[in-house]
């Protein structure tokens, strides 16, 4: 079999389309249930073409963003802090394995007390899903940079922000890596999670809504149009952004194959 | 070449956790001079070392740089590694040299002292593209970069091939005469320090010296009953 996932991809592609359609008319499953394949393509394109569907993930993907940003800034603080000083590495070590494994929904109840129904609730859920595994794949990773490479910045007076900056961060790369793969799963779920909770958060609602009042209103292929975005979006920034990014950075240095 | 002495170590004691690694070292490095500290795997050779960088505190004693007591590590003592990994990854060949200069950037110095070391044509590799030997010319680029007045060695040349090793002993050679530098240099191999240091000291928790009017032969005896060890 072919080993490259694009090809892999289309191949199970084309096998599922008539497996779908075949099990709808065989077993007779209402078209509110399973609606035909061409019905669901017609409401991704009128979803694309009235522009609903795109300022939804707009909307969705602009908020991830921005509590992307905000939980990296973060991150780096803690980092820096927990660099700086024994104390503040201990209590940052110890929040990590707090709150690293408490999934961002969960917090949801305590979050809508905090900050109310709205999009600052949603960017807290992102920002909590983000930062600690970033944090404690960035700790990890700073804790295994090889002896030589501390030294030899030491050699040369780097030290204070230009240290983090300059050595740690790019020599703990492939932790960081994974620590933003953990994060971004982790964040995509949440927002999706939250949103549907939450109902229109702020003026756009996000994909998480717009699934949400598809079902409400039994648009079955529109509530399939937005599942097929959202699958499209994990799966183009794992497979390409993030493999692009890799490319980029830990391939070309040698840090991954 | 015993001018006025670039490195002492007076009195100079290492211990992990109580246990002592060395003790009551002296040791000097004069201007242009080559200092080589022989030993067994394990004998402190590289923990020496790393309390002559400032790396590691003494438990005892203290590290001289020209005349004044040092405790923090600075560019003016430059460490190269036995280790071929200790380019940066993520950095070329060229941005690993711009690295050491810090906000001053010279493309031009970069582009010399890469020359010196016939590294120039592999300016924009990454490390991980270079052989071992090619790091290490890469690496010794880089320590001479700033001009520092004294180079610390720990086995820079233990994870090269013995071709390659007799290559880099010669372009070392070359680079500390051209440079004048002073070189503090720690191995366990016989040959490397005999062809590199103008002074030779056995490590054994106390140095040895020996004796610098001995012939080559008399002199690799000397060593080799020092260190118990047969001659080839």
């Amino acid at each position: 079999m072919n080993r490259n996932p694009s090809t892999r991809a289309a191949l199970l592609l084309l096998l599922f389309i008539p497996g779908w359609e075949l099990f709808r008319v065989l077993a007779e499953v209402s078209p509110v249930l399973m609606p035909p394949l061409v019905d669901i393509g017609r409401a991704l394109v009128e979803g694309v073409w009235t522009g609903r569907l795109v300022s939804q993930t707009l909307y969705s993907l602009g908020l991830i963003l921005l509590g992307g940003f905000i939980a990296l800034l973060l991150a780096l603080g803690a980092i820096f802090l927990a660099l700086r000083s024994d104390v503040a590495r201990k209590v940052v070590d110890h929040l990590g394995s707090i709150f690293h494994p408490l999934p961002g929904i969960a917090l949801l109840p305590l979050i809508i007390l905090w900050f109310g129904i709205g999009p600052s609730a949603i960017l807290a859920v992102i920002v909590h899903s983000v930062l600690w595994p970033l944090v404690t794949n960035l700790q990890s990773g700073i804790r295994s940079v090889p002896e030589v490479w501390r030294m030899s910045a030491a050699n040369y007076g780097v030290r204070g922000w230009r240290y983090l900056w300059l050595v740690l961060l790019p020599a703990s790369a492939p932790a960081a890596m994974a620590g933003m793969r953990i994060a971004w799963a982790r964040a995509w779920r949440a927002l999706l999670s939250a949103e549907m909770l939450f109902g229109a958060a702020g003026a756009g609602g996000g994909l998480g809504w717009f699934i949400a009042t598809r079902r409400s209103f039994m648009d079955t292929p529109g509530l399939f149009a937005g599942i097929i975005v959202i699958s499209a979006i994990g799966v183009g920034v794992e497979n390409y952004l993030f493999r692009t990014i890799e490319t980029r950075t830990l391939v070309r240095w040698g840090m991954a194959s | 070449m015993t001018t006025s002495p670039v490195l002492v170590l007076r009195d100079l004691g290492f211990a992990y956790s109580q246990k002592p690694v060395f003790r009551n070292i002296h040791l000097s490095v004069g201007k242009g001079e080559v200092v080589g500290v022989l030993g067994p795997s394990g004998c402190g050779k590289s923990t020496l070392l790393k309390v002559a960088g400032s790396f590691l505190a003494p438990t005892s004693g203290e590290v001289i740089f020209r005349d004044l007591p040092v405790n923090i590590p600075d560019s003016r003592r430059i460490m190269v590694f036995q280790d071929t990994h200790q380019l940066f990854p993520w950095r070329t060949v060229e941005q690993n040299l711009a690295f050491a200069q810090g906000a001053k950037k010279d493309p031009e110095r970069i582009f010399q002292a890469l020359k010196e070391v016939r590294m120039e044509v592999y300016a924009h590799y990454y490390p991980h593209q270079l052989s071992g030997g090619m790091a290490q010319r890469t690496a010794l680029a880089r320590a001479f970069l700033g001009d520092p007045p004294l180079l610390l060695l720990d086995e820079p040349f233990g994870s090269v091939d013995a071709l390659q090793r007799k290559e880099l002993q010669a372009l070392l050679r070359a680079l500390i005469r051209v440079h004048q530098t002073s070189a503090l240099l720690v191995t366990h191999d016989l040959d490397e320090v005999q062809a590199l240091s103008n002074r030779i000291f056995i490590l054994n928790e106390n140095l040895i010296e020996v004796p610098s009017h001995l012939p080559f032969a008399e002199a690799r005896d000397f060593i080799s009953q020092a260190l118990t060890l047969e001659t080839p």
